[in-house]
């Protein structure tokens, strides 16, 4: 794979080239087209954070104008203050905040021991894993989105287990009991985080990089009498900082952007994460337009400041991996 | 193992599961039955099966229309830029940062009819408002869907092809050069060629992508208006599955799905394997 910053010697056109006068047309042409290009990029979200700046009247009125009127000392800068506080927004995003951390650490756990066992343990039955791991990855989320939904509403074998476990009086009497038996893993972020951790293209991620990682540095630690997770904590963790740098990053904003499996599998307001209340901010017929842009607006910083933070590690991750946003 | 736990529970399970369920009638209370292949037929026989499928193979079409060659022209036309290439790259990938509904909700509000920043263009350049996502012309709203799709999903596609572009060796352009070929034989005997293989991928993978579209016309055109103009498959199984409650029917239309997709994938890992066997 090409390295994204090496600067080339040349490209399409040379230096000398661009001296010659149709071709240094052409390229200021394009320099003007590209220029261009970034504004039907930019102009949105511009749109969006003034729309948060407008009155009700102004955010829907037929003859709109581009800026909130008077100067702009005395633009509905209270509305994003609004916004903040009257869908106590910051809830959600602490909602939001525990499910990324816990699909954080199922995620990599998982999939970065699964990768580790299938690139470098001799596991029985290793390629048949590899091969039943990646046919998931052929299932499409939405197409398993039904038996998914019941597995989590009434989990199988579970249940008959804690009936066997336990007597019905204490599985109707002791809260947590009751809930799962009646609902399953509904209306709980475990509905959310356990499916969630189940990443094939993570394992594939992960067994690509430790592959690489020499095997002789293993055995030899093996013969220092090292564990085999102590091989793991201390030698293939740190070498391979870069790829969980990228499944961290990755795996955070997927949580944060997910919409449908936690509507799907929440109930209760109070439990929502950022995008699912959004989506019923917008659906309400009470919500003004300006609060809503505004709140849009809100939503949308952690991403934006988080790619800005990361923007070398996520470029890379992309062209690494084939994967989007 | 706790990853092969995890991925029996929710994964393998779910999706024999499904299998299981599509020949099925399926009630969330009572006892279910199999009922052999009643399900797909009792589909066949749905106006708003067909419907569905029609529709999405037009979000595919406008898809590829729209979308397709956008990202390749942006990363050649990036790729000259002397100066200002982060800047280029970091504005071009800036809407794919954006959450996907707040994309949606967004967009919504360019489209709208009277207060939408597009109307608003049109009428300071004199022109007449559009009617965008309610718009009954044939295709219409879905292309309005598309638009957004391609916004939000180019500047992502676009660093593949840059990443592909640096690919390229530098002697090629230097001989072609020497040979006098111009600036465009050269795009177009050298640089296309090239980028072929990575060209040929990422059309797949839209495709892929495109038949999953669900959350957009979930949120911009209220679950598929108007009059349906906008459903797709997702949505139709979505609807089946928690509007109707047709369980079964629903897994059988996933199922279908299903197999549309994996003909892409296998199709799609027969020409990587091709391109890797080629070196």
């Amino acid at each position: 794979m090409a390295k994204l910053h090496e600067v080339k010697g040349r490209t399409l056109i040379s230096r000398a080239e661009l001296k010659t006068r149709s071709v240094g047309l052409l390229y200021r042409v394009l320099v003007v087209l590209l220029l261009v290009g970034t504004l039907t990029a930019v102009i949105p979200f511009l749109w969006l954070f003034v729309g948060g700046l407008k009155t009700p009247e102004e955010v829907t009125s037929v003859s709109m104008t581009l800026l909130p009127k008077g100067s702009p000392l005395s633009w509905g800068w209270g509305n994003y203050f609004k916004a903040f506080s009257m869908f106590n927004i910051l809830l959600y995003f602490k909602n939001t905040l525990i499910l990324i951390v816990g699909v954080w650490f199922f995620q990599i756990t998982t999939s970065s021991l699964a990768g580790y066992a299938l690139a470098k343990l001799e596991v029985p039955f290793s390629r048949l894993f590899l091969i039943l791991f990646l046919a998931t990855l052929m299932v499409p989320f939405e197409t398993i989105m039904i038996p998914l939904y019941l597995t989590v509403k009434d989990p199988p074998l579970i249940k008959g287990l804690l009936r066997l476990m336990f007597n019905p009086e204490t599985l109707e009497n002791v809260e947590i009991l009751s809930d799962f038996m009646t609902k399953g893993l509904l209306d709980s972020y475990w509905g959310i985080i356990l499916p969630a951790s189940v990443s094939a293209f993570n394992i594939f991620l992960f067994r690509g990089f430790f592959q690489s990682i020499p095997s002789d540095l293993i055995e030899a630690a093996r013969i220092d009498g090292c564990s085999e997770l102590g091989i793991f904590a201390r030698i293939v963790i740190p070498l391979s900082a870069p790829i969980f740098a990228v499944v961290t990053i990755f795996s955070g904003l997927a949580t944060w952007n997910s919409f449908i499996w936690p509507y799907l599998v929440l109930d209760e307001q109070a439990k929502f994460p950022i995008m699912v209340r959004l989506y019923f901010l917008f659906e309400n017929p009470e919500t003004t337009y300006n609060i809503l842009l505004a709140t849009l607006f809100l939503c949308s910083i952690p991403p934006i400041v988080l790619f800005f933070v990361f923007q070398k590690q996520i470029i890379r991750g992309i062209t690494l991996t084939g994967l989007k946003g | 193992m706790p990853a092969l736990l995890l991925f029996i529970y929710f994964s393998w399970i779910p999706i024999l599961r499904g299998l299981w369920i599509s020949f099925q009638e399926y009630s969330i209370i009572g006892a279910s039955r199999f009922v052999g292949l009643a399900n797909y037929e009792k589909l066949l026989k749905h106006p708003l099966f067909w419907k569905s499928w029609g529709n999405t193979v037009l979000y595919v079409l406008f898809g590829l229309a729209v979308g397709y060659f956008i990202p390749i022209l942006l990363a050649i036309g990036v790729n000259e830029m002397r100066r200002l290439r982060t800047y280029f790259r970091i504005s071009y990938y800036l809407p794919a940062i954006l959450p996907l509904v707040v994309t949606a909700i967004l967009w919504k509000s360019i489209y709208n009819v009277d207060s939408g920043l597009l109307n608003y263009i049109l009428a300071k350049l004199g022109l007449p408002p559009g009617q965008w996502l309610q718009s009954l012309l044939f295709g219409g709203p879905i292309l309005c869907l598309i638009v957004m799709a391609t916004w939000k999903g180019a500047g992502a596609t676009m660093l593949i092809y840059l990443a592909a572009l640096q690919g390229i060796p530098e002697t090629l352009y230097e001989a072609a050069e020497i040979d006098g070929a111009s600036v465009w034989q050269r795009v177009r005997n050298i640089t296309l060629p090239q980028l072929m293989p990575v060209m040929v991928i990422v059309l797949i993978l839209q495709v892929i992508g495109t038949f999953q579209i669900f959350i957009e016309p979930f949120i911009m055109t209220n679950k598929g208006g108007p009059n349906n103009a906008t459903l797709t498959v997702l949505l139709q199984i979505y609807e089946y599955a928690f509007t109707y409650f047709w369980l079964g029917e629903a897994a059988a239309m996933s199922m279908m799905l299903f197999i549309v997709l994996l003909s892409l994938t296998l199709v799609y890992m027969w020409i990587t394997r091709r391109f890797e066997a080629e070196g």
